[in-house]
């Protein structure tokens, strides 16, 4: 077989992936130097598990996704400071990171809150390492957080760029993988699984045949390939060979599908109670329907107890919806007539969520408030939108959401800040 | 009250759009605190304003983020953000 590495020449288009290092973590140290140093974690909702960590508690051994109730003493014992997330703070964070990283590329894709695929001008593209580390210190000093920036002639092999980036200091954040002699000695360490796109499902079975690293993943034949792992693993070794299969994609993709969903608190069992978390989950799936200017054509409810306490009971349930929508008044009736369908007495529900589904484009539709009444629920669910998006809170919201619900997640170590909020700006002592 | 940092196009160019472009030319690199000093006050920092002797500026001190007048001894490493604009009520 010839050697697939031949196909590598040129880096004349060059991209990279700015990725945040422990995005969460950095956000609440943004206005806490104090917690310089110090092992830091930020919980799931609910304050069920690990979601993001500071260097200093990898250092300790506490895995990503760990439960909080193992690691709880262990934590305190090292003095780390935990965080419930505050996901509001962390968009607006994520928003400025992206606002400043556009400045300084042609284009981008903004891939996750903490993660954007960026096109590297010209003047990049003579010394990628410097340009990476430049945009490092820019990004650093204007929002105050962190990155790794890894610049490759592909996605796949930017992201490995960026791994080696944050893990390594003497790369000062900023790594360039280019073809060469270098790009396979880095492709030989990577275990098979943290290639993009490989992870847990396909990684056993690669493994299981002798492909156990990204080395070795480039080099395996085309067909075989195509046979078991399908185009997109195909292309994900192509990418490991230099070759752009997964273009940048600067208009953010409508999602096909949008779910809400949560554990709760506390076990709910009353048919109220978990009628209004399903209002709740199905008011914030619609502000995202909306948000990508899109019409729900189905809409499915789903609820269920825990696995890990007495029987297991789980339902679920979806109504096609007559006429495409984005009305919440229609969602909301819709979500109630699912769950009465699924609902049964007498169970100890931990979980429900909902999800719309058949998406399509909402076009152009002018919205009268004197229309239809369908478009009347459509221009009322955006006016409710810009509202409660103008106020950075929800005041505007159905009736039957008003008040203290005991399934709300708990958040007992939540900051409470934000920066777009002026009631819940950072404050600081002065000058004494 | 929300203010938010990126623009929107039904703003710019009004009266509004004018104020905030004066007050935050620079969204990503501009934050609003408060200071338990003056409680009604709002601190405008930018990060992105050099540093120098005799202006306001947010520290960053083991003890969390303080508010000082930078002195010709400053430690450029240890300034978090410049004050660029404090809004308050008329006393």
């Amino acid at each position: 077989m010839g050697h697939p590495g031949a196909v590598l020449k040129s880096c004349a288009d060059l991209l990279a992936l700015c990725d945040c290092n422990n995005f969460f973590v950095s956000c609440e140290r943004l206005f806490r130097p104090d917690l310089e140093g110090r092992p830091v974690v930020v919980l799931s909702s609910n304050d069920g598990v690990v979601i993001s960590r500071s260097n200093e508690v990898k250092a300790l051994g506490v895995k990503m996704g760990e439960p909080y109730f193992r690691v709880r003493s262990f934590l305190e014992r090292h003095g780390a400071a935990v965080f419930s997330s505050n996901f509001r703070l962390y968009e607006e964070v994520s928003a400025r990171v992206m606002a400043c990283l556009r400045r300084f590329v042609p284009s981008m894709e903004v891939y996750s809150v903490d993660e954007a695929f960026l096109e590297v001008p010209p003047e990049g593209k003579k010394k990628p390492e410097e340009w990476a580390r430049d945009i490092r210190a820019v990004v650093l000093t204007e929002t105050g957080i962190p990155v790794s920036v890894g610049a490759a002639p592909t996605k796949t092999a930017a992201k490995l760029a960026a791994e080696r980036a944050k893990k390594r200091p003497e790369t000062g954040g900023g790594f360039a993988l280019l073809p060469g002699e270098p790009w396979d000695d880095l492709l030989r360490e990577v275990p098979v699984e943290d290639v993009w796109g490989i992870g847990r499902r396909w990684s056993d079975f690669l493994r299981r045949r002798g492909i156990s690293t990204a080395l070795r993943l480039r080099d395996a034949p085309d067909d075989r390939l195509e046979k078991h792992l399908g185009i997109r693993g195909l292309r994900t070794a192509w990418e490991l060979r230099g070759i752009r299969c997964f273009p940048i994609e600067e208009q953010e993709k409508p999602q096909k599908s949008i779910q809400s969903s949560r554990s709760f608190a506390v076990p709910v069992r009353d048919r109220e109670s978990l009628a209004e978390a399903v209002t709740e989950f199905t008011l914030t799936a619609g502000r995202r329907l909306r948000s990508q200017n899109s019409l729900a054509g189905s809409l499915s409810v789903s609820i269920s107890t825990s696995r890990f306490r007495g029987s297991f009971f789980g339902a679920r349930a979806e109504v096609a919806l007559e006429n495409p929508t984005d009305s919440d008044i229609t969602l909301i009736g819709a979500a109630a007539g699912a769950l009465s369908s699924i609902y049964r007495e007498g169970h100890d529900y931990e979980k429900a969520e909902v999800c719309l589904g058949s998406l399509s484009s909402a076009g152009t539709v002018q919205l009268s408030l004197f229309g239809k009444r369908e478009d009347r629920g459509a221009a009322l669910s955006r006016a409710a939108d810009r509202l409660n998006g103008e106020a950075g809170r929800r005041l505007l919201l159905p009736a039957a959401l008003l008040g203290e619900k005991e399934w709300h997640p708990r958040k007992d170590r939540h900051s409470g800040m934000g920066l777009e909020d002026l009631e819940t700006l950072p404050v600081i002592s002065g000058e004494k | 009250m929300a203010v938010h940092m990126t623009r929107s196009n039904e703003i710019q160019g009004s009266a509004a759009g004018r104020l905030l472009d004066m007050l935050l030319p620079r969204p990503s690199s501009t934050f609003l605190l408060r200071s338990a000093d003056a409680p009604g006050s709002i601190l405008v920092v930018d990060r992105a304003v050099p540093p120098a002797e005799g202006r306001k500026a947010i520290l960053s001190t083991e003890r969390g983020l303080r508010l000082a007048t930078l002195d010709s001894r400053f430690d450029s490493s240890r300034v978090w953000g410049v004050v660029t604009w404090v809004i308050r009520e008329p006393s």
